[in-house]
């Protein structure tokens, strides 16, 4: 059985004025004549007029029609075998729009993610009963925005949400609204997460990075206890962080040449397999200045666009033996004035973890290569430690990254993090950008981490009790066609309880009066 | 025995003297020897023996030369004189439904003036009217009886009834020594009811206290809450029987003790009538009590 209006029930509240009537109620004495009152102790008087009610059968009929006419308000329907029957699926489905989305499906260049979640939902809807689609850029917008459309809409409710569910993009919270007899499934799209992505998550614990530039040997990787093992045996020390966010491995093959070999392993998705072309070494520590590695993903535009992270030469001797150059960089360049570099620069200034390993570095650190530079990041009393500028001479269009921190450090680490995260979620396609004070992109759009599979295994979930579904149904029915529930027969309850309190009523008023005149 | 008429059966016969001849007859029947037999001791004629009459009466001489038994009968040399008085307070309207204490009394009244003047004696009535006091002086005869019963039968319940002054005034008009005989349930001061009665037979009548009650009042058999109306101030009490019955009927049978110690004590013969005892029962064992 369901209520079509349970708050009907409140009205129980008035079965406690039958109670105060009768408890209350002074009906006038019956006055009896009697031939002397000498012998009645004035002290011997009732004093139960007020703490019994009268007449408790008058009362329990009187409370039985109130409760009646009360669950008859609270409009009841049995759930029959007819009526509880196959109630339809209704289905919102939230498709995902935001920029991650637009990434291509691996292995499909000229299809994007995008495209197979829109014939996803089209499909996702010809199963249901009824169905609604919602896009949105926000995913934990549009399942709000499906749980309202599906809370007027009687059924067996589903929700689907169609994402790469990049992480921070639904979590917990946001699935925790869902009202717990609706189904959930959340389909990822381009199946499984990349394997190499860069986090950019702020659950590094940057304490415990303990990257130094004079280390032979320096290794990142996911905390993977093999490789870890292997570095020590190998007479290197390993580095690693508590949760390692990304993959990257920086080398350099001796102390003395510490910076002539500095490779940056950038595998994210779409951007192909590293390139070892791409890694920079050099024999001659005099050939080390500057040290820079360049990022030239594929399919990033314009196609001679560069990316150099530069570092200084390493110590301050060598910088004054060399005395070539004021800049310890070896170039000097110019403020940044292309649009796509200002559109990465952006992002690479809002990586949650660039910012993070920036506020560990020292007030002693870092500098001012140039004032004119935009100043990428710097440490927590605001001394920059990476500075960009623009180098377009001889043909190319280069963006410079001028990292005041080693090549070994971990600020190092995560500017090509930052950098290769930003190289890979495709920017660079907003021409006439120019370098804004504040990231334009929400931040878990640049997320390239994506909830695994496990935690979206772990929200789905089937749809809910079909008897509850049905008895919505039937009650949005019974409401819109507004006729009566079964109801009828309380108040026909209600109704023969009125005669029987009227036959009662009516019984007792002789016995009532026989009681009083005849003398037991 | 046979069997006596119930209260409801004498009440409700209309003819006042008719109900007392009933009762009267009643009681005969029963074989008792009458209390109001004359003192006198003039003879006056023989009689046939009947059933009932006194043994001391019978001539036996007369029976040993005429082998046959008769009943010599005096006339009355003394003035023996009831007087009657009636209670006619408001209380005695109870109950209001049946048998009332004062249409009880009526009955008992005038089967004794039926009694009394049936063997010859005088009765006279003191009690209130709807001009007030009414009083008949004590006579004989079957004339008389029948104003004083038709004088009975129009006594109503007033609040103008004060009982030590009509028991005192019906003693003052009383010429002769005589019995006065009060019917009464006794609600008035007991103190000075029993202090004027005292002086009634100082003054050498012969007084019987005849309380008359109602089976109602004795039980307090009510249930529920009630509210209880004094007849004789109109005060009313909301009350719970179930909660004062013990103490009023404690209460109850005090009064009665002490109305009876009271009589006792003062050479005053004192008789409780329930209203739901036969009026000839209740006659016979009123004479009883006189003869014994």
């Amino acid at each position: 059985m369901i209520w079509r209006n349970p708050w009907a029930w409140t009205g129980l509240l008035c079965l406690v004025l039958p109670v105060l009537i009768h408890l209350l109620s002074r009906a006038p004495a019956d006055v009896r004549p009697f031939p002397s009152l000498r012998f009645i102790n004035p002290s011997r008087l009732s004093p139960r007029r007020r703490t019994r009610p009268r007449d408790v059968l008058l009362l329990c009929i009187r409370l039985s029609i109130l409760a009646a006419a009360v669950a008859a308000l609270a409009g009841p329907v049995l759930l029959t075998a007819p009526r509880t029957g196959t109630p339809p699926v209704v289905r919102a489905t939230v498709l995902d729009t935001s920029a991650s989305m637009r990434r291509r499906v691996a292995g499909s260049p000229d299809r994007r993610l995008l495209d197979s979640a829109t014939t996803l939902a089209t499909a996702a809807g010809e199963g249901a009963g009824l169905h609604t689609l919602v896009r949105a850029a926000d995913v934990h917008a549009g399942i709000q925005s499906a749980l309202t459309w599906l809370s007027v809409h009687p059924g067996i409710h589903e929700l689907v949400v169609l994402s790469d569910f990049q992480r921070g993009s639904v979590d917990s919270s946001t699935l925790s609204t869902v009202p717990a007899g609706y189904g959930v499934r959340l389909v990822r799209m381009a199946g499984a997460a990349p394997p190499d992505t860069f986090s950019s998550t702020s659950t590094l614990a940057v304490t415990r990075v303990r990257a130094l530039a004079d280390r032979t040997e320096m290794t990142w990787s996911r905390a993977d206890a093999a490789d870890a093992a292997d570095a020590q045996d190998a007479g290197a020390q390993a580095v690693t962080t508590a949760t390692p966010r990304f993959q990257l491995r920086a080398t350099s093959e001796s102390r003395s040449r510490a910076l002539a070999a500095y490779a940056a392993a950038v595998d994210a998705s779409g951007a192909g397999a590293w390139d070892a072309s791409r890694r920079v070494n050099s024999s001659s520590l005099e050939r080390l200045a500057p040290i820079f590695s360049t990022f030239t993903p594929s399919g990033f535009t314009p196609s001679d666009a560069r990316v150099q992270i530069v570092y200084p030469v390493r110590s301050p001797a060598r910088r004054t033996e060399q005395g070539t150059s004021a800049s310890p960089f070896g170039v000097a360049g110019s403020p940044v004035t292309a649009a796509w570099m200002a559109d990465l620069l952006v992002q690479i200034a809002a990586h949650p973890l660039l910012r993070e390993v920036a506020q560990t570095v020292g007030a002693s650190s870092g500098g001012t290569i140039d004032s004119s530079h935009y100043v990428v990041v710097a440490t927590r009393a605001g001394v920059p430690l990476v500075q960009a500028a623009q180098d377009s001479s001889a043909g190319a269009s280069r963006l410079l990254l001028f990292c005041l921190a080693d090549a070994g450090s971990a600020l190092s680490a995560a500017l090509i993090a930052a950098t290769s995260n930003a190289l890979e979620s495709g920017v660079g396609d907003s021409p006439g950008a120019t370098v804004p004070a504040t990231a334009a992109m929400p931040v878990h759009e640049r997320e390239p981490l994506l909830l695994s599979d496990a935690e979206l295994a772990r929200w789905n979930r089937a749809a809910g009790d079909s008897v509850a579904a049905a008895a919505a149904v039937i009650s949005a029915a019974d409401a819109e066609r507004g006729g009566p529930s079964d109801a009828r027969w309380l108040w026909a309850l209600a109704l023969s309880l009125l005669v029987v309190e009227a036959l009662v009523r009516r019984a007792g008023a002789p016995r009532e009066h026989a009681r009083m005149s005849t003398p037991a | 025995m046979e069997s006596s008429l119930s209260p409801d059966v004498v009440a409700a016969i209309d003819d006042l003297e008719i109900a007392a001849r009933l009762v009267v007859e009643g009681t005969r029947a029963g074989g008792h020897r009458s209390p109001f037999r004359g003192v006198g001791t003039e003879f006056q004629q023989y009689r046939s023996y009947r059933a009932g009459d006194d043994l001391r009466h019978l001539d036996w001489k007369l029976y040993a030369r005429s082998d046959r038994l008769f009943t010599r009968q005096f006339r009355e040399t003394t003035d023996l004189a009831v007087q009657l008085v009636v209670d006619s307070s408001p209380s005695m309207a109870f109950p209001p439904t049946g048998v009332s204490k004062l249409r009880y009394a009526k009955i008992v009244a005038a089967s004794l003036a039926y009694l009394v003047t049936s063997q010859g004696s005088a009765v006279g009535l003191a009690t209130s009217g709807p001009g007030g006091f009414t009083y008949l002086p004590a006579r004989p005869g079957t004339l008389h009886r029948s104003a004083l019963i038709a004088r009975l039968d129009a006594t109503a319940p007033s609040p103008a009834w004060h009982q030590t002054d009509s028991i005192r005034h019906a003693a003052d008009l009383m010429k002769r020594r005589g019995i006065m005989v009060i019917v009464s349930d006794f609600y008035d001061d007991e103190d000075a009811t029993l202090r004027e009665l005292r002086a009634v037979a100082a003054r050498g009548h012969d007084v019987i206290m005849v309380q008359v009650l109602s089976a109602e009042e004795i039980a307090f058999g009510y249930r529920g809450e009630i509210e209880l109306q004094d007849l004789e101030s109109a005060e009313r009490r909301l009350v719970d029987p179930s909660t004062v019955r013990a103490e009023y009927q404690r209460a109850l049978q005090g009064f009665l003790a002490r109305l009876r110690t009271g009589a006792g004590s003062s050479g005053i013969e004192y008789t409780l009538l329930s209203t739901d005892t036969a009026p000839e029962q209740a006659i016979r064992d009123l004479l009883l009590g006189r003869v014994r």
